[in-house]
């Protein structure tokens, strides 16, 4: 080609202390074309993102900006117009949704802020990714999905030249997800160059031109991907062959372990709910953003208010009023958020899997010995990659931290497991391993689990059973045959038409 | 490790050993046994206060009462030995209530910021304002004197040569800290101030938690009040314990405690008490004008902290 790239990063390596992140990292960007970069959790994806947009420095190597060497910063990067949305949320919570999307860049008329033009510019820009947010709402207020979609606003609203975006779709809805497709292209026609990291190669296949692949810190592969499948994209991410991804579906017990009867809540966002689950099934809750599945775990484990309704644990009525008394009766929830309600962030990663279960390893004192032990054998079975059991966990790459949280749950010994997206931002090698735990579990009768997902295919692949929820109510339950991806999207959107002869045993 | 790193890990230690070294050369005298002895001891009451200061700033609070809580508690124990008369079990016992009020009232404070949900700058900030008043209406504006030569024996007290209170400081140290960071409730004083929503979905009774770092303020400012008020034999309604809030906070923080919470060791905060000790010494020893001591201290205070955003910020 004779056309020069836009951005060039020119056999980057990196370090964090003795451990190599990025192995002589040579890549190439053009304007105009979408990349899709994937790679096992740990691989060094956004490390090598935070690199591209000046947020780290690497220890050897060079960027060139449109043919000419660079030494790139925060604010240099911005200058040229590299935007970054980080994997993890970075918005300020307080703010109102225009706010955080011209934080540190807003207009100025006579020497004030000039809130109108933010206004204005902030619905051009909602209204452009045709999503319901009110530009003046507190982004605290929003939900993870929208925050996420806030995060991307506030790329938008720059002057853009290459667009970096670090598992943007994690956290959103198939309709989200959508819509940013459609802004994605129309900036790529606009001769923006595209880099997008996502864990989901089905993703990857619809929206990217070239693909990326990271392994173990090493660039194994850059350029066309029309003829990969995502089985073929996952070997090379992984250096082998995958075996399928999903587990058998275990066998459920007759066994109710747990019910919930006319749950609603105070604020009026779970109305009249009732269900039931079996010992060792796999239970799913699938529904659009909003339908009012987290909420529903919230006030299961005590941390939302029930107005009515009541809770039966094997069979006995339960009162639980916070998370420790469900915790007692053997309920654990994984939260949607691991860096907001998971994770202890500035701790070493052992006192993270031993939080919950400290009481079951000590009366008084901590024992950190067995702390580690326990902790290495969650490094080991569930292939948790750190260099040490006193690594901080904010340094853990995403997908290691999300099994850190796992490892929390299940070093309590609880028999129900709640997981709140349970698989966010992990890999498919690890996303295997994690569906195996699961599976493992209930197959040995040993946990049951209630999934929320918004990732059709591992509802469809993981779940012995699943229920649709909307506004707060639910809609529909699927079984067998049942659970497919039409059947669940109609539920979901309310189109209960034959839900009669499809869904019901 | 990175210079930096080892500046920000061990800084504190570095700061007190340049600063003996610096007095040591410009006055001898400041190396004698007695003087350090002396150091330590005067040391001790801020020190003690400073230890129950770190349990509340690494469970995410702050407590600005100290000051007008430990002139409270000191009026207390005087008044309670003059009421009961002057036998060792009376003193004992007056001791044992006041700690016991002490460990309510920092209850209090904390029932306040966790159930109440009120911010505890603005909680200690009221309570800062209702025991100073308290003391000065009880005294008139005057001072309480002890009339008890008992209770006043315990400040002078040495035992194998050391001030009781710097012995007590020493223990106090040493059991907070195992307190601290060997035990399950340590723990969760880290995790409720590093991440209170993490905390909370981890099973954690933050709020209990939280309140019991008042508790343990409390019982520090009554431990501090007892051993000062019977070293002076007295308590200054308007004067005792004034400032008191501004060096425990600047020891924590000298010391490596986190303003925001989740982060800081009584390690630390033992000797920034002491890097506040020396600096007072030294002023007092080389003559410095009393007044200028705020500057000295303000300065290191602030420079303390840009050592530790050096850490944070990469
Ligand atoms: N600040 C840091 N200090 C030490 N190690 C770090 C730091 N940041 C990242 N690492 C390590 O570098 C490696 C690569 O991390 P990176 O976040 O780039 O992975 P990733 O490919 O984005 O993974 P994921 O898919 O899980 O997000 C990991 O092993 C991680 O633990
Ligand atoms: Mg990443």
């Amino acid at each position: 080609m004779t056309e020069m790239p836009v951005l060039h990063a020119r056999n980057v390596s990196m370090k964090f202390g003795e451990a190599l992140v990025l192995d002589n990292v040579d890549v190439e960007f053009y304007a105009g074309r979408v990349y899709g970069v994937v790679g096992e959790n740990g691989a060094g994806k956004s490390t090598l993102m935070r690199i591209l947009s000046g947020f780290l420095q690497p220890i050897s190597g060079q960027i060139h900006f449109e043919g000419k060497q660079t030494v790139l910063n925060p604010q240099r990067a911005k200058h040229l117009g590299i935007v970054l949305v980080p994997q993890e949320l970075n918005l300020v919570e307080p703010l109102r949704v225009y706010e955080n999307i011209f934080l540190g860049d807003e207009p100025v008329k006579h020497i004030l802020i000039d809130r109108k033009a933010m206004i204005d510019r902030s619905s051009e820009i909602i209204k452009s990714l045709d999503v319901q947010i009110d530009p003046a709402e507190p982004v605290e207020k929003l939900s993870t999905g929208k925050k996420q979609m806030v995060e991307i606003m506030k790329a938008l609203s720059r002057n853009v030249k290459i667009l970096i975006m670090d598992e943007p779709t994690a956290s959103l809805s198939e309709d989200e997800t959508n819509k940013l497709f459609e802004t994605v292209r129309k900036l790529r026609d606009s001769g923006i160059a595209v880099i997008f990291v996502s864990h989901r190669l089905k993703e990857i296949i619809q929206i990217a031109d070239e693909l990326v692949v990271l392994r173990d810190g090493k660039k194994v592969y850059q350029g066309d991907l029309s003829n990969f499948s995502e089985a073929q994209i996952a070997e090379m991410m992984v250096g082998r062959k995958m075996s399928e991804i999903y587990p058998e579906k275990p066998t459920i017990e007759e066994k109710t372990v747990f019910e919930v009867q006319n749950l609603s809540s105070t604020d009026g966002k779970i109305k009249d709910v009732s269900f039931a689950l079996k010992n060792g099934e796999i239970l799913g809750f699938y529904g659009l953003v909003g339908a009012g599945r987290t909420e529903l775990m919230q006030t299961i484990i005590g941390i939302r208010k029930l107005s009515s309704g009541e809770i039966f644990v094997d069979g006995k009525p339960t009162v639980i009023k916070s998370v420790k008394e469900a915790m007692k009766n053997g309920i654990v929830y994984l939260p949607e958020e691991r860096k907001l309600a998971g994770l202890v962030l500035n701790f070493e990663v052992f006192k993270n899997t031993t939080l919950m279960a400290l009481d079951k390893i000590s009366k008084i004192f901590t024992k950190p010995k067995v702390e580690v032990e326990r902790f290495e054998y969650y490094r080991k079975s569930f292939d948790i990659r750190v260099r040490s059991p006193y690594q901080i966990t904010r340094t853990l790459s995403g997908g290691n931290q999300q099994k850190l949280v796992l490892s929390k749950l299940v070093e309590t010994g609880a028999k129900i497991f709640m997981l709140d997206e349970p698989t966010r931002g992990v890999d498919i090698n690890s996303r295997y391993q994690i569906y195996k735990i699961i599976s493992e579990l209930a197959s040995k009768k040993l946990a049951s689990f209630i999934v929320i997902s918004s990732d059709l295919p591992e509802i469809i692949g993981l779940c012995n059973r699943v229920i649709v929820m909307r506004d707060g109510e639910v809609v529909g339950e699927a079984t067998g045959d049942g659970i497919n991806e039409a059947n669940l999207i109609y539920l979901a959107l309310g189109f209960s038409v034959s839900q009669d002869d499809e869904t019901r045993e | 490790m990175h210079l930096r790193d080892i500046l920000s890990k061990y800084g504190i230690l570095f700061a007190l050993i340049v600063l003996v070294l610096i007095a040591g050369i410009l006055s001898p005298a400041f190396l004698k046994v007695e003087n350090i002895t002396n150091i330590f001891w005067q040391t001790s009451y801020i020190g003690i206060i400073a230890v129950g200061m770190t349990f509340i700033m690494i469970g995410g609070g702050i407590d600005l009462s100290v000051g007008s809580f430990a002139a409270l508690m000191g009026a207390l124990a005087i008044q309670t030995v003059n009421a009961l008369g002057d036998t060792t079990s009376s003193v004992i016992l007056s001791i044992l209530i006041t700690i016991a009020v002490g460990a309510l009232l920092g209850a209090g404070s904390g029932l306040l910021v966790t159930k109440g949900r009120i911010p505890p700058f603005v909680v200690t900030l009221g309570a800062m304002a209702i025991y100073r008043s308290l003391v000065l209406n009880f005294a008139n504006g005057g001072v309480y004197m002890s009339r008890s030569s008992k209770y006043s024996s315990i400040g002078m007290m040495r035992v194998l040569g050391l001030p009781v209170p710097m012995i007590v400081f020493l223990i106090y140290v040493v059991v907070a800290s195992i307190i601290l960071e060997r035990t399950k409730f340590g723990r969760y004083v880290y995790a409720i101030g590093a991440n209170e929503t993490a905390a909370l979905y981890s099973a954690i009774n933050v709020d209990r938690i939280r309140t019991a770092t008042y508790v343990i303020g409390g019982i520090s400012v009554s431990i501090s009040a007892v051993l000062l008020s019977s070293m002076m034999s007295s308590v200054s309604s308007s004067s005792t314990g004034n400032g008191f809030e501004l060096d425990a906070i600047a020891a924590a923080v000298i010391g490596g405690t986190s303003l925001s919470g989740g982060r800081g060791t009584i390690l630390g905060t033992f000797l920034g008490a002491l890097v506040l000790g020396v600096i007072n010494n030294m002023l007092v020893m080389l003559n410095v004008a009393v007044y200028l001591q705020g500057l000295v201290k303000g300065l290191i205070i602030i420079s303390a902290v840009f050592i530790q955003n050096l850490r944070t910020n990469d």
